[in-house]
């Protein structure tokens, strides 16, 4: 467990060096999600990157073949690294102290938009650029629709919730009510 | 309840005006995982130890594991209202609960929500349910007698007003009902100018055995100056954590405003088995009989918060007595030697006594009040000091009564005493008795004056007895009341009461 956790600290660590712009940093999430997600539902990925009988360098040619091209060079052989010592398993924590990690080095916020219908690109790019200058960060954002707020924005920024929607409203009045 | 529909519209009309520019801000978390009444959430980055947080379903838990990478919240409500990937909000303020006199003669949950259909509670004041004990000057000597109106232990075992007396037993022994008369017996405070406000916490018991209390109380006119907080045996664990903190500090409350408070925890051994399950949950490491470590802490951070406060502070005072339940009569278990150690005294209650009809069946030769003594009258004293002696001395030759057949007149007449004293000691549940007659039941006994009579008359003679001094010698009551000792006067007359009465008898 402890040799573990020194291991994910490592392959961290060299992926958040290598991510030094935000874009560089968005491109390495994207990819480490994307190869997440791709392992968990595809059992042939799945198990080609977990088989014991495969031997590792033989692992490590296909690996390279196949993503030479669309990964970045540091990704790349960083998870070389990881299918040469077996550590592949580990990539679900790795991506997660990466993002820790990268979001203090380069003070990115992580933004959650939720609003009850879909805002068009211009309102996103406006709402993204005045919530960058508001926290003073570079802002990972991301927008998603919840009909069931009604009205109103729900903005997640980081551990912090601020909660305009016209739901909570109700729902706080209804509590108040019930408190008569 | 009554639904006022002014103050409704007045909500709506408020509500709908800030509906543009309110915004609910937070910081929140999102559960990782539950189970066992236990939440393990993200987030949460500046949450307080033991700050309540907020989950969907109005579900409220206590952030009690801070680790690096997640937060371990134990549950107030039902685990099954909240799932993973809910979102989990900080509410910034640590447990606490609602205080004062408007909780008088009502029943509430350790986090001060009403359970008596009663309508809601309007205190004006809350305090935390975790509060630092006082220090060494903030503190007084216990001095003044806390009257429990039981024989056996307002003489041989009294207890002060600030003192931490625990009553220990096993099960049905009689601990509670020792608990519930001294509650009663406070009624007779609320006539003078220091009345004790009492507040009786159970912790893991039946709803129906709580029911049964909280009606006794009722009857008893004692639930006017109770509270009753109640974590019961269903309620999830950590309900029963912290129902004696939260007990603590609506007693609390009567102490720091210079008036006096009675707090009963019946009983902590459930307390110490809520907090081991909570621990083992949380996976904190086990320690002896798997409780964790910081168990000795989990009491004695307890019952240190009760005290008597300085004249500076205002004089107030909290009384503690604390329930044990013991296993086969075993003191030497892990939670009853931790307890014994903290609190200034026990009242050890035995089986053998109860089956043998001594009630309340009070181990004289076990039990012990550390400072009580300083706090009891000098009547009192006068008498009580005789008693125990004659009382000792009768269980030794008892002993060796059973093994020899002819006894020296000097032994026989101990053994006499001895049962004499024993005798008059019993006393049935609720009915509780004032200092002045445990005062002339006892110095009739330990004077020898029941010597010669027939063990089984004993009670009918006490009845007859303090009768007979209310009605013939009231002033004797009235001297014992006011002046509290027994001056040569006052026993001469006595005597001569006792005498003639026993001449009728």
């Amino acid at each position: 467990m402890k040799q573990n956790h020194k291991k994910i600290k490592i392959y961290s660590e060299s992926l958040c060096s290598s991510a030094d712009t935000f874009e560089n940093f968005q491109s390495i999430k994207r990819t480490l999600e994307d190869l997440i997600v791709l392992s968990k539902k595809d059992l042939t990925i799945n198990t080609f990157l977990k088989s014991k009988l495969i031997d590792s360098s033989q692992k490590m040619d296909i690996f390279k073949k196949a993503f030479n091209e669309a990964f970045n060079k540091n990704l790349l052989d960083i998870l070389l690294v990881m299918i040469e010592h077996d550590d592949i398993n580990l990539l679900v924590e790795v991506n997660k102290n990466f993002v820790t990690l990268a979001k203090k080095k380069l003070n990115i916020a992580y933004v959650e938009v939720t609003s009850p219908f879909t805002m068009d690109n211009s309102d996103q790019d406006n709402l993204a650029k005045e919530l960058s200058n508001i926290t003073n960060k570079q802002i990972d954002v991301n927008f998603s629709v919840n009909k069931e707020l009604i009205g109103g924005l729900k903005i997640k920024i980081d551990d912090m919730l601020f909660d305009s929607s016209l739901k909570t409203k109700l729902e706080n009045a209804k509590s108040k009510l019930i408190g008569v | 309840m009554d639904i006022k529909i002014n103050q409704i519209g007045n909500l709506l009309r408020d509500q709908i005006k800030n509906i543009d520019n309110n915004v609910d801000v937070n910081e929140v978390g999102e559960v990782l995982e539950i189970g066992d009444g236990v939440a393990r959430t993200s987030g949460l980055g500046n949450v307080m130890s033991s700050e309540l947080v907020e989950f969907p379903n109005n579900v409220f838990g206590m952030a009690l594991n801070l680790e690096e990478e997640n937060v371990g919240v134990v549950l107030f409500g039902d685990s099954s209202l909240v799932k993973e990937g809910d979102t989990v909000k900080r509410t910034g303020k640590v447990v606490e609960v609602p205080v004062g006199k408007e909780l008088l003669g009502r029943v509430v949950s350790p986090l001060g929500v009403p359970i008596d259909g009663k309508g809601p509670i309007n205190s004006k004041h809350t305090l935390p349910i975790e509060r630092k004990a006082l220090g060494v000057m903030q503190r007084f000597p216990v001095k003044e007698p806390l009257q429990t109106g039981l024989k056996s232990i307002d003489s041989m075992i009294p207890i002060g007003r600030g003192q931490r007396e625990l009553i220990i037993g096993d099960r049905q022994t009689g601990k509670s009902a020792i608990a519930t008369d001294t509650i009663i017996n406070q009624k007779s405070t609320h006539s003078s100018d220091s009345p004790v406000y009492c507040v009786y916490v159970a912790i893991g018991q039946k709803a129906s055995t709580v029911a049964k209390l909280v009606g006794e109380l009722e009857a008893n006119g004692a639930m006017e100056y109770t509270t009753v907080v109640v974590a019961n045996a269903s309620d999830p664990a950590p309900l029963q954590y912290i129902a004696p903190y939260s007990g603590c500090a609506i007693g609390e409350y009567y102490r720091d405003n210079g008036m006096h408070g009675l707090i009963v925890y019946d009983d902590l051994s459930k307390q110490a088995t809520a907090y081991r399950q909570m621990s083992l949950v949380l996976r904190r490491p086990p320690g002896r009989e798997a409780f964790p470590g910081d168990v000795f802490y989990l009491h004695s951070r307890l019952l240190e918060r009760s005290s008597k406060l300085s004249e500076d502070l205002g004089s107030g005072s909290l009384t503690a007595l604390p329930v044990i339940e013991t296993q086969e009569g075993d003191v030497s278990a892990y939670i009853p030697t931790n307890v014994i150690s903290i609190t200034d005294g026990q009242i050890y209650l035995d089986t053998n006594l109860f089956n043998g009809g001594v009630r309340p069946a009070v181990d004289v030769g076990l039990s012990v009040s550390r400072v009580g003594g300083n706090a009891q009258i000098k009547a009192m004293k006068k008498i009580a000091g005789k008693l125990r002696l004659d009382l000792a001395q009768f269980r030794e030759l008892e002993a060796f009564a059973k093994f020899a057949s002819d006894l020296d007149e000097a032994t026989a007449a101990q053994i006499t005493r001895g049962r004499r004293m024993v005798e008059i000691l019993k006393q049935n549940q609720y009915v509780p008795m004032s200092t002045a007659n445990q005062v002339i039941i006892i110095y009739a006994a330990s004077q020898g004056y029941l010597d010669d009579i027939e063990l089984e008359s004993v009670k009918e003679f006490e009845v007859g007895l303090l009768e007979h001094f209310a009605s013939k010698a009231p002033e004797c009551i009235k001297e014992i009341d006011d002046t509290g000792n027994i001056g040569d006067d006052l026993a001469d007359k006595m005597n001569k009461t006792i005498e003639e009465f026993k001449k009728s008898f």
